[in-house]
């Protein structure tokens, strides 16, 4: 045994208002550092990449390109097959498939939630240590919840502008290849993705709850999640009428046809585009109705963690 | 009787996990009062595990009632402090980083004592602050989750197998950290274990749970002092009080019973060891369990009338 004296214990005073406020959450990014750190580089490298296709010598280079083709006299080196248009066309996909790769990141965000914020925590018992420890289990839900919630938001936020600013140069300048994907790619980018995304937390943290373990709940919350955008996307314009006709040059979705000018209406991928096109006008309030919608869904997904936790802790 | 504030105190008591699964604790009535350092004794699955977690609040009881300090577990939350058995802890933590976790989470109350969670962590020089909990023996795992415990300076300390994995000498120091802490504070502590010589010389009550339900209760000295062990020709009578055990000794019989009066003559009669009574009790689950008085419930009245007082306190 130390020999150490043991002082009279009297209990420290409470600390001021400031300094309670300030350790919060402190305890939730102490535990969940790693996982802070990979979600920063992620949205910083994301970032980066977006600002380097923008402002890059790339995109100078497929904007003069096209530009050209559109003003010059056609010639054999304007073809869209030939070598020099290759850095147009990688600027035609490239958008729309970082667009499908942003609506990955719902049920990732999900998984997470489910497995390592919450089902390893209950898996392993350190969340009833924290439970033990001066912190109701409510609390340490609504921590659990509010600074993922708080970068996710901002991160996803964040990607979401700027790929937004990315597609819609590229729309200015003529780039963009118009198609079922683009179609599709345009409604998608906007409030709801963060939406969606926010949903996945609740759905993952739900599923942890739920299955009390790390790897069903990694499952369950990452499909749940899945199955909602799925769901939801056949929806997201369908409640607007589709713009029957549009002229070559006029555009469906505010964007030029550009896919047309190659004649490919009766290719499957373009159809869209060229017959029944969905309005640019229509972005905002599809985008407002299903992040509404979205968000109301997480909120009732939260709530349904709450109640059982409460459930099941005294 | 002078009834001193509760620790813990359970009316009625009952948890089952499942609807298709029998009770893991069925209608336990007993109170603890505080200040006492109690031993829960029991053999596996008896039920242990379950009802310190009950008093952590950490689980809702499905049957009947349970109030610690007054009050429920779940307000009592801050107040409290409980080891569990797998001592969990976050692997990718330090030691400090743990203890400093610990802090932040007791911050609200102000109840956190650095130092006395330093004194249990660091107390024998073998670990190192900044090395990682994964990289812990299980021993020095036990170490530093006692210390989370000792840090929040709870009125009631519920720590479940305490000693399991802990080498002779850490046991003997950390027996020692929980009597001063005992004595010099007035902690209760209610500490699980099946290794019965370890609670002998440092528990002073007493609860044995056997099959989820109660069994033994009260002071570890008046619970010794009911029972004696009778050796005679035959086996005992109704007149020697409740027959707990008995079993053929040589040409004889030997014979644990609770005596209800004087005890007949022609019987040799001895005090049982503590292993004794309590193998006895946990191998005959048939035997009508035995509580004193202070470990039985406060009648509804004299609680009414206690509360005062204790509000005074």
């Amino acid at each position: 045994m130390s020999s150490t004296p043991t002082k009279a214990r009297t209990p420290a005073p409470a600390p001021a208002g400031a300094e309670r406020r300030g350790t919060r959450f402190g305890t939730v990014l102490q535990v969940h550092r790693t996982a802070l750190w990979i979600w920063i580089a992620f949205v910083v490298i994301s970032a980066a990449f977006l600002l380097w296709l923008r402002y890059g010598p790339d995109a100078s280079a497929a904007a003069q390109f096209q530009a050209e083709c559109e003003t010059l006299t056609r010639t054999g080196r304007c073809s869209a097959f030939s070598d020099d248009a290759a850095a147009v066309r990688w600027y035609e996909y490239i958008g729309t498939d970082l667009v499908s790769l942003l609506r990955n990141l719902p049920p990732v965000v999900a998984g997470w939630a489910a497995a390592v914020l919450i089902g390893r925590e209950l898996e392993n018992g350190t969340a009833e240590l924290a439970w033990t420890q001066s912190i109701s289990p409510a609390r340490w839900l609504a921590e659990k919840l509010v600074v993922p919630a708080v970068f996710i938001t901002a991160g996803t936020g964040l990607l979401v502008l700027g790929l937004r600013g990315f597609i819609d140069w590229t729309a200015a300048h003529r780039l963009l290849a118009a198609g079922y994907q683009t179609n599709d790619a345009f409604f998608a980018l906007g409030p709801s993705l963060v939406a969606h995304a926010l949903l996945g937390l609740a759905a993952g943290v739900l599923a942890a709850l739920l299955t009390r373990r790390m790897l069903p709940a990694l499952a369950a919350g990452a499909l749940t999640t899945w199955a909602v955008a799925w769901l939801v996307n056949p929806w997201r314009t369908e409640i607007w009428p589709a713009v029957a006709r549009t002229a070559k040059g006029e555009g469906p979705f505010g964007f030029t046809a550009w896919a047309c000018k190659y004649d490919q209406a009766d290719h499957k991928y373009s159809v869209d585009a060229c017959m029944g096109a969905r309005p640019a006008s229509n972005f905002w309030p599809a985008q407002l109705t299903e992040t509404g919608f979205v968000l109301l869904l997480a909120v009732l997904v939260v709530a349904g963690a709450f109640w059982c936790l409460r459930r099941r802790t005294g | 009787m002078n009834y001193d504030a509760s620790a813990l105190e359970a009316t009625g008591l009952g948890m089952t996990y499942t609807r298709h699964r029998k009770a893991v604790l069925a209608d336990c009535s007993f109170r603890l009062p505080q200040g006492r350092i109690c031993a829960l004794v029991g053999p596996n699955g008896a039920g242990k595990t379950t009802l310190l977690r009950l008093a952590a609040g950490l689980l809702r009881p499905t049957a009947g009632a349970l109030t610690v300090l007054g009050r429920t577990p779940a307000e009592a939350r801050e107040r409290i402090a409980y080891v569990a058995q797998s001592k969990p802890l976050h692997p990718h933590l330090s030691v400090a980083g743990t203890l400093r976790y610990g802090a932040e989470l007791n911050r609200r109350s102000g109840r956190w004592d650095q130092q006395a969670a330093e004194r249990i962590a660091y107390g024998d020089g073998s670990i190192d602050p900044g090395a990682k909990i994964r990289t812990l023996s299980g021993g020095q795992r036990t170490r530093v989750a006692l210390a989370l415990a000792f840090g929040k300076r709870a009125e009631l300390l519920l720590i479940d197998e305490p000693m399991a994995d802990l080498d002779p000498l850490a046991r003997q120091q950390l027996t020692g950290a929980l009597m001063s802490s005992a004595v010099e504070d007035g902690t209760t502590i209610v500490m699980s274990s099946h290794v019965i010589p370890e609670l002998e010389g440092t528990c002073d009550f007493l609860f044995l749970i056997a099959d989820g339900r109660l069994r033994l209760g009260g002071g570890f000295e008046e619970v010794m002092a009911a029972h004696t062990l009778l050796t005679g020709a035959a086996a005992p009578g109704p007149g020697c009080g409740t027959v707990i055990e008995q079993r053929p000794a040589g040409r004889g019989c030997t014979a644990l019973v609770r005596p209800d009066g004087d005890r007949p003559g022609d019987w040799l009669a001895e005090r049982p060891t503590t292993e004794e009574v309590l193998l006895a009790h946990i191998r005959n689950t048939q035997a009508p369990p035995f509580l004193t008085e202070s470990a039985r419930p406060v009648p509804r009245q004299r609680q009414q009338s206690a509360r005062p007082q204790e509000n005074a306190a």
